[in-house]
């Protein structure tokens, strides 16, 4: 409590002066009074999360002041120290847990060109329990390469490696991250300039500067080792550069862009167009990207097939997905951002530099939405599309000044982001956390309310076209601001009081089904789960309890051999459906909690669908 | 109404009421982003099952809400000043009453126009306003008083009341607190103490044994028993010094013990009784009619079979000694 005290003292003296700065600190003073009598009123049971609380809500609290202060001393790089005082706090949440998901892996390339001076992690695997990684249980990924004498090389490209070195060297993992945390200062700073460039007022710049710097996805990013955050500041970085037509900007950092991951080629390549476009002196600018690009496709496990066009409902469940899966999308996790994708409806009043990233973003996201994995896979969310926030930032500022509900729900995200880091990394499996934790709490499908593009549910399509519905009509309608809180608290009232109906479709794996025995399938790590029919194996004398409706229902199962269960007390017998998931017609006397029990044999329940 | 509908839909117990005074707010202080409240305290309801974290949790949002609303407006006018004091006061008093005097609520209101009128329009006349709305019981009458003497504090530090941002601070923290135990109200009015040391026995073997003076009596201690909770009957107004009696060979007095309704708004003012250190007394209403009973823990020897309470002749014939109950620690 005295450090975190410690470091708003230091925000409010670099932001402040005068009677701000003066008013800050009695409010200061005050508010921690008030947190510690409501620590002593409440009790928490987990004191880092009340800590975690309290401090975000007064950087929500230092945010409105610095947004709305009469004296405040502001530019972008006092917004990049504001944002470094952030981030030294953010490190130690982030390292409550061990490293998770790539960032382990990157770590490893890191300490195999510290300690061996090559990229064979053979050893490194050998010999976990000396890595700065705190994992032990590492194993080459799906499709690592493999050297001629059985070298073990990892898919990830080395450039954020070697960046991270001197870091680790000072500090091992702590000094890792603390030069991502550095790429997210130079990225703050690098994002205000780009909106001073680009005409936002200040007013508008440092309302809008903490929702970027310490609210997600960035905040969950600048201490993880992910070439997201460093990306992001090279892409701004170029745009800065092709805009001002400052080679020296947009050259070193294209070539960092491409380094850091090949996908980041495909925005690089529409902005070294754009950079070079009828200027004859730069096209050996070309040359020296194109010399990065060669070595780092070379020795990726990438191919340029994979950007080939797919199956166009894929596109659609991509795109749709990034915007609205309650997992994945921007409207769930990071809301703010949305506003940025409605500028894109006043294309021609948008900022020059919009429309610019716009474009190079395309190449990039339409090879991202239909692949399977577009929702990120095992990381924090939103991870392939960090690299456009600074991007989306620029537009929203355009589109909008008043945010309080989406600045509300960042508020809550930042907390739950940095209390349980570990919590970000969320198993595909078409349910959220929010969905999971009510559903768990209140023993009734809640997750189906939340649009699922993994798992596509009634939400997602509802969602889709309301938000198209949306897109069309924000030209003409505009909702008075005094009604958005009320009509938002009664759709919640509504959706919470549907959640705890029983829903249409069981998916038995899901949180609101009481488990009595039995195992999820396919285990909950497997490589890529998302690509799996998933279900829930019961064996004989286990047993699931949920709420259904009455009537005719299908239930989907799959078993080995004839399987006999028992349906609210009516027993039943299952025909074997071998490799394949069979159908059988279930038909309920009543709504309410139900229980099928696996009388005899083994079965694997998928879903059950009402009709 | 959309917000008293949203909220009410959602069937909390006086929720809806608070939903109006956080419209009320928003309202008086100009401001759509203290609307969000609304939804908030929707989703308080909803996410939070813990009985006290969720009434707090309800309090910190109104909390917030009041003292952004007071901090939004430009120039703090008479009409806002009374319309945060008057939004203060309902929520303080009025949100979940059962037993309510219009007469003399009014009166109250009359005194609270009166404090803003004199404190100059400034956070400081809503806290002195508030203030007085917490701490006037109004039973007895007479106890309108200490809103009076609310007034005369009001007029004697008008000319100390500047619009300096440390009083205006302090002002808002001492109404961020008192909102936050809105729903308590009654409780931090009368028995503050209760918020640092109350521990509710929940986990109880009921014995619900009532002893008049002169009587002993001697009760199985079930397994896992480690206190036994005591209050008295009739006891309100007994000095702190008097003996009640012996728990085994500990002599009890008045002051250890407390009458089980005597934190009641209707008995409070006349009963000479505190809430004792260890109190486990159980929360009863809502609101300024929330009051804490007068049970208190009295630990029982390790490993005892049997404990004998017994209660001293000398009490007052109607005073009862309550042995309630038997409370576990698993």
């Amino acid at each position: 409590m005295p450090m975190i005290a410690a470091g708003f003292i230091a925000l409010a003296l670099i932001a402040f002066r005068g009677k701000t700065l003066q008013r800050y600190l009695t409010f200061e003073i005050c508010s921690d009074v008030f947190a510690w009598v409501l620590l002593g009123l409440i009790r928490p049971p987990d004191p880092h999360f009340a800590l975690t609380a309290i401090a975000i809500l007064k950087l929500a609290a230092f945010s409105i002041a610095l947004a709305g202060g009469a004296e405040v001393r502001w530019s972008a790089t006092r917004a990049a120290v504001l944002a470094a005082i952030v981030y030294a706090f953010v490190i130690p949440t982030q390292m409550r847990a061990p490293t998770d998901g790539d960032e382990s892996f990157y770590l490893l390339i890191t300490e195999s060109l510290v300690h061996d001076h090559d990229l064979d992690l053979r050893n490194q695997y050998a010999t976990q329990s000396q890595s700065a990684t705190g994992r032990t249980d590492l194993v080459p990924e799906v499709g690592d390469p493999v050297g001629k004498h059985g070298e073990q090389y990892s898919r990830h490209e080395p450039f954020l490696p070697i960046l991270l070195i001197p870091g680790y060297l000072v500090g091992r993992l702590g000094g890792a991250l603390v030069t991502i945390a550095l790429f997210g200062v130079l990225l703050v700073r690098s994002t205000i300039r780009l909106l001073e460039d680009e005409g936002v007022d200040e007013e508008t710049t440092r309302a809008l500067f903490p929702l970027f710097a310490f609210g997600p996805p960035v905040i969950f990013y600048v201490a993880r080792i992910w070439p997201e955050v460093p990306g992001a500041f090279f892409f701004v970085e170029a745009l800065r550069g092709v805009r001002q037509r400052r080679i020296q900007r947009w050259l070193p950092s294209l070539i960092g862009l491409v380094l850091l991951k090949l996908r980041f080629a495909l925005i690089a390549i529409v902005l070294l167009i754009a950079a070079i476009w009828k200027r004859r002196t730069q096209w050996f600018a070309l040359a020296i990207v194109a010399v990065p690009l060669v070595i780092i496709a070379a020795i990726s496990v990438h191919s340029w097939r994979e950007i080939l066009p797919l199956n166009p409902s894929r596109y659609a469940a991509g795109i749709f997905g990034l915007l609205l899966d309650g997992a994945s999308g921007l409207l769930f996790q990071a809301p703010f951002y949305l506003l940025g994708i409605f500028a894109l409806t006043k294309w021609k009043d948008a900022p020059p530099a919009f429309r610019l990233g716009c474009v190079a973003a395309l190449p990039y996201v339409i090879s991202l939405v239909p692949r399977s994995e577009w929702h990120g896979g095992w990381s924090p969310p939103l991870r392939y599309i960090v690299i456009f926030m600074p991007l989306l930032l620029l537009g929203a500022a355009r589109v909008a000044r008043a945010f309080p509900l989406a600045a509300l729900w960042s508020i809550g995200l930042t907390i739950y982001g940095l209390a349980f880091p570990w919590k970000l990394f969320h198993i595909a499996n078409g349910e959220n956390a929010v969905g999971e934790w009510l559903s768990s709490k209140y023993h009734s499908d809640f997750s189906r309310l939340f649009p699922s593009f993994v798992r596509l549910n009634h939400a997602a399509v509802i969602a889709s076209i309301a938000l198209v519905i949306v897109f069309v009509i924000v030209r003409f309608v505009r909702v008075p601001p005094q009604l958005v809180a009320p009509i938002a608290a009664l759709l919640l009232v509504f959706a919470f009081s549907a959640g705890r109906q029983p829903g249409s479709t069981i998916e038995f794996e899901d949180a609101h089904v009481i488990h009595n025995g039995g195992e999820l399938y396919p285990p909950y790590y497997t490589v890529a789960r998302f690509l799996y029919r998933a279900g829930w194996v019961l064996h004989q004398g286990q047993s699931v309890s949920f709420l259904a409706r009455s009537g005719p229902s299908v239930l989907e199962y799959a078993c080995a051999t004839p399987v006999t269960i028992e349906v609210d007390g009516a027993a039943m017998t299952l025909p074997p459906t071998g490799v394949r998931f069979g159908t059988a017609p279930i038909d309920l006397a009543r709504s309410g909690r139900i229980i099928i029990r696996c009388v005899s044999g083994t079965i694997d329940l998928d879903r059950m669908d009402h009709e | 109404m959309l917000s008293f509908w949203a909220l009410w839909c959602l069937n909390a117990p006086f929720l809806p009421w608070v939903a109006i005074v956080v419209v009320a707010i928003a309202w008086i202080g100009d401001s759509t982003a203290v609307l969000c409240a609304v939804p908030l305290l929707a989703g308080c309801a909803i996410a939070i099952a813990d009985e006290r974290t969720r009434l707090i949790g309800y309090g910190v949002i109104v909390a917030i809400a009041f003292c952004a609303a007071v901090l939004n407006v430009k120039e703090l006018t008479f009409p806002r000043t009374l319309g945060f004091a008057i939004a203060g006061t309902a929520l303080v008093r009025w949100i979940a009453r059962e037993q309510f005097s219009f007469f003399r609520e009014a009166m109250l209101l009359i005194c609270v126009v009166i404090i803003v009128a004199v404190a100059k329009r400034s956070a400081f006349g809503i806290a002195l306003a508030i203030a007085a709305a917490l701490y006037t019981p109004l039973i007895p009458l007479r106890t309108l008083g200490i809103a009076l003497a609310f007034m005369l504090i009001a007029f004697l530090t008008r000319p100390l009341i500047t619009h300096h941002s440390s009083l205006i601070t302090l002002s808002l923290l001492f109404i961020a607190i008192v909102l936050t135990l809105f729903a308590y109200s009654g409780i931090l009015a009368r028995t503050p103490r209760w918020f640092r040391y109350g521990r509710p026995a929940t986990d109880r073997v009921n014995l619900y044994r009532a002893m008049k003076p002169g009587e002993s009596d001697t009760f199985d201690v079930p397994p896992d028993a480690r206190y036994l909770i005591l209050s008295l009957s009739n006891g309100a107004k007994l000095k702190p010094h008097t003996i009640v009696g012996r728990l085994e060979d500990r002599e009890m007095h008045a002051g250890d013990l407390a009458d089980w309704g005597f934190a009641r708004r209707s008995e409070w003012w006349n009963s000479t009784n505190r809430l004792p250190r260890h109190s486990a007394g159980l929360v009863r209403a809502y609101g300024y009619d929330a009051w804490v009973d007068g049970a208190v823990r009295f630990a029982i020897p390790a490993n005892a079979r049997v404990v004998r309470v017994s209660v001293d002749r000398r009490l007052p014939a109607n005073t009862l000694l309550q042995v309630e109950a038997f409370e576990r620690c698993r």
